[in-house]
């Protein structure tokens, strides 16, 4: 990124008055997005300031159908929620400012009780009669106008037609035995074959492959923190959930990274284990596995 | 008069000033955070965000931070909130503690008071045989914010991920590395982290994590922490109903989205009283049988 260019330097000692003000909500150092999914597998992206040396202020920022990856609008939101956050001191000098600068331009401040300057845009520019010049600088003040332009931004986005369901949904379901730290993953869920159309995988379509797995728990076994393992072609490597409750209902895991798409998969598997060792194992548990493609508006 | 301490960003020791100021105000109910307004002249310059303590005669009344602020000529005005506030500003990922119970068998028994810790995962079991914990004030004070970390190596079927900008230079500095509680020595070197399993290494710029594979695999953000890297100032305090002694049947399960909101309902929960107390080092969080 290039450094903008300032047009005139500021002094404080040499203005009129300099008011600084802080927004009334402060800027976050950090924003994580939280995207598709449930909890376990909830997508999320943060952006952050880790060279930012004082109290440290998280917001989150719930992007509604985000996806991290290229073509998913997470990364997007996430970036530009936090640009638009982070100029959050408004600086409103008078003087005899010369050269004039207009909207848009930089200046340089100095203050009196620092050595190096803020290089700060020009929101807004005042004349007085008496020849002193008014600048807003850093933040600007939100006025009706910007209410109208969100008002009509909201207007304009489509997100309804954003994130739609390409084709049916593929479920299968059968039984798990969930295993323990003694005696290991027990005995896993298979999938069967299942197919999923190469044309799902057309470009036009931007396309996503997301998993649901609910495990139904028998009558007396109830929640239990555990780890979920999903293995599509043996090398378990698709998704480990390390704070899965037992019977929560995972459902959005991303799978379109591991899909061969126009093939036949027969390698699915889902094992799962309570972390610690169970005083009797309860037996096989319902387990139903669903798969889903999505169409996705492409974004320029 | 009380005496005030400003600590600017990026400060390391705070100036004192005595201010004629009014006392600040401190909500009874947990939930809510303290606040404390001032205007007029301060002798020392104030920045957005400079943590504020103010106390008399030893006793401190307040520690927050600079929420709003507006300096006009010589004339300032700000609005501070307790450090408390820091709590409902700090994700909580899915978390759990798991005790024993008649439904599973349990070699540890993780107390009441293992779940409010704020240190550092113990790396051997302790007196409860518990190893590897991490408390919920531990994760609020150096949790690692959950995003992509790049691949940087792979040596299947160990991975070497790097945290972009989470270099000595960064806030981390050369804290302490946990992943899900296991510590993670850093190395001198990138090589000799690439060499050696669950270790760490950084650079001016950038952390480098090397995970075992066979341990962890393809986690949904596993819990990557450097101890009180992001830290808030709060500190567990007194915790009672018995929570060194009694163990925890089943499990404890986060659902919330942030720390503040789990640290307080937890101890209504447990049928306790939640409080901030300001003292002169830390702001820690009670949980206890009579109102304070």
């Amino acid at each position: 990124m290039t450094q903008p260019n300032p047009i005139v330097d500021l002094y404080e000692p040499d203005l009129n008055s300099l008011i600084i003000e802080t927004a009334g909500v402060p800027h976050p150092h950090c924003i994580i997005g939280q995207g598709y999914g449930s909890r376990d597998c909830q997508q999320k992206y943060s952006v952050m300031d880790l060279s930012w040396k004082g109290p440290w202020f998280e917001e989150t920022l719930n992007v509604e159908n985000g996806f991290m990856d290229n073509g998913g609008i997470l990364k997007k939101m996430v970036a530009s929620q936090y640009a638009d956050r982070q100029a959050d001191t408004r600086y409103q000098v008078v003087g005899r400012i010369w050269p004039r600068p207009r909207p848009g331009d930089y200046a340089r401040l100095w203050l009196a009780d620092e050595s190096v300057a803020r290089v700060l845009q020009v929101q807004s520019v005042q004349l007085y009669p008496s020849g002193k010049v008014g600048l807003e600088l850093g933040r600007r003040v939100q006025d009706e106008i910007d209410a109208f332009n969100a008002k009509k931004d909201l207007e304009n986005v489509l997100l309804d037609q954003y994130f739609t369901e390409c084709g049916n949904s593929i479920s299968s379901s059968g039984k798990i035995t969930i295993g323990d730290p003694t005696s290991g993953w027990g005995t896993p869920f298979s999938a069967g074959s299942f197919t999923i159309p190469s044309k799902v995988n057309n470009p036009d379509n931007n396309c996503r492959v997301t998993m649901d797995i609910s495990i139904r728990l028998a009558t007396g076994i109830w929640q239990e923190e555990a780890v979920l393992l999903v293995d599509l072609g043996g090398t378990l490597q698709n998704g480990y959930f390390n704070h899965y409750v037992l019977g929560d209902t995972v459902s959005g895991i991303d799978m379109t990274p591991y899909i061969d798409f126009g093939h036949a998969q027969t390698n699915l598997k889902i094992y799962c284990k309570v972390r610690r060792n169970w005083s009797s194992n309860p037996g096989a548990q319902d387990i139903t596995v669903t798969l889903h493609a999505w169409r996705r508006v492409v974004f320029a | 008069m009380m005496q005030m301490e400003v600590l600017n960003p990026g400060q390391s020791a705070p100036v004192i000033v005595d201010v004629n100021a009014e006392a600040p105000n401190r909500p009874v109910d947990a939930h809510r955070y303290s606040t404390f307004n001032f205007t007029g002249r301060i002798e020392v310059p104030v920045r957005p965000y400079a943590r504020i303590f103010l106390s008399e005669d030893g006793q401190y009344y307040f520690r927050g931070y600079v929420y709003y602020m507006k300096r006009q000529g010589e004339k300032i005005t700000i609005q501070c909130r307790g450090e408390e506030e820091l709590a409902w500003h700090r994700y909580s990922p899915r978390h759990g503690w798991t005790g024993s119970g008649s439904q599973t068998l349990g070699a540890s028994e993780i107390r009441i008071t293992h779940i409010f810790e704020d240190g550092a995962p113990s790396q051997t079991p302790d007196y409860w045989s518990v190893v590897h914990n991490s408390g919920a004030i531990f994760l609020m004070n150096s949790a690692i914010p959950q995003t992509i970390w790049p691949v940087y190596n792979v040596t299947y079927p160990n991975w070497c991920f790097k945290l972009v900008g989470g270099g000595t230079n960064s806030r981390l500095g050369t804290a302490p590395i946990y992943v899900e509680g296991l510590y993670f020595p850093r190395k001198g070197s990138i090589s000799e982290c690439l060499a050696n399993l669950n270790s760490a290494y950084a650079d001016a710029l950038d952390l480098y994590i090397q995970f075992d594979w066979t341990t962890y695999m393809a986690s949904y953000f596993l819990h990557i922490s450097a101890l009180n890297a992001f830290d808030t100032g709060i500190r567990r305090g007194n915790i009672d109903h018995d929570a060194a002694s009694i163990p925890i049947d089943g499990n404890i399960q986060m659902n919330v989205n942030c720390w503040g909101d789990f640290l307080v309902n937890l101890a209504e929960t447990l049928g306790l009283t939640p409080h901030w107390r300001y003292e002169a080092d830390h702001t820690y969080f009670d949980a206890i049988n009579e109102a304070p």
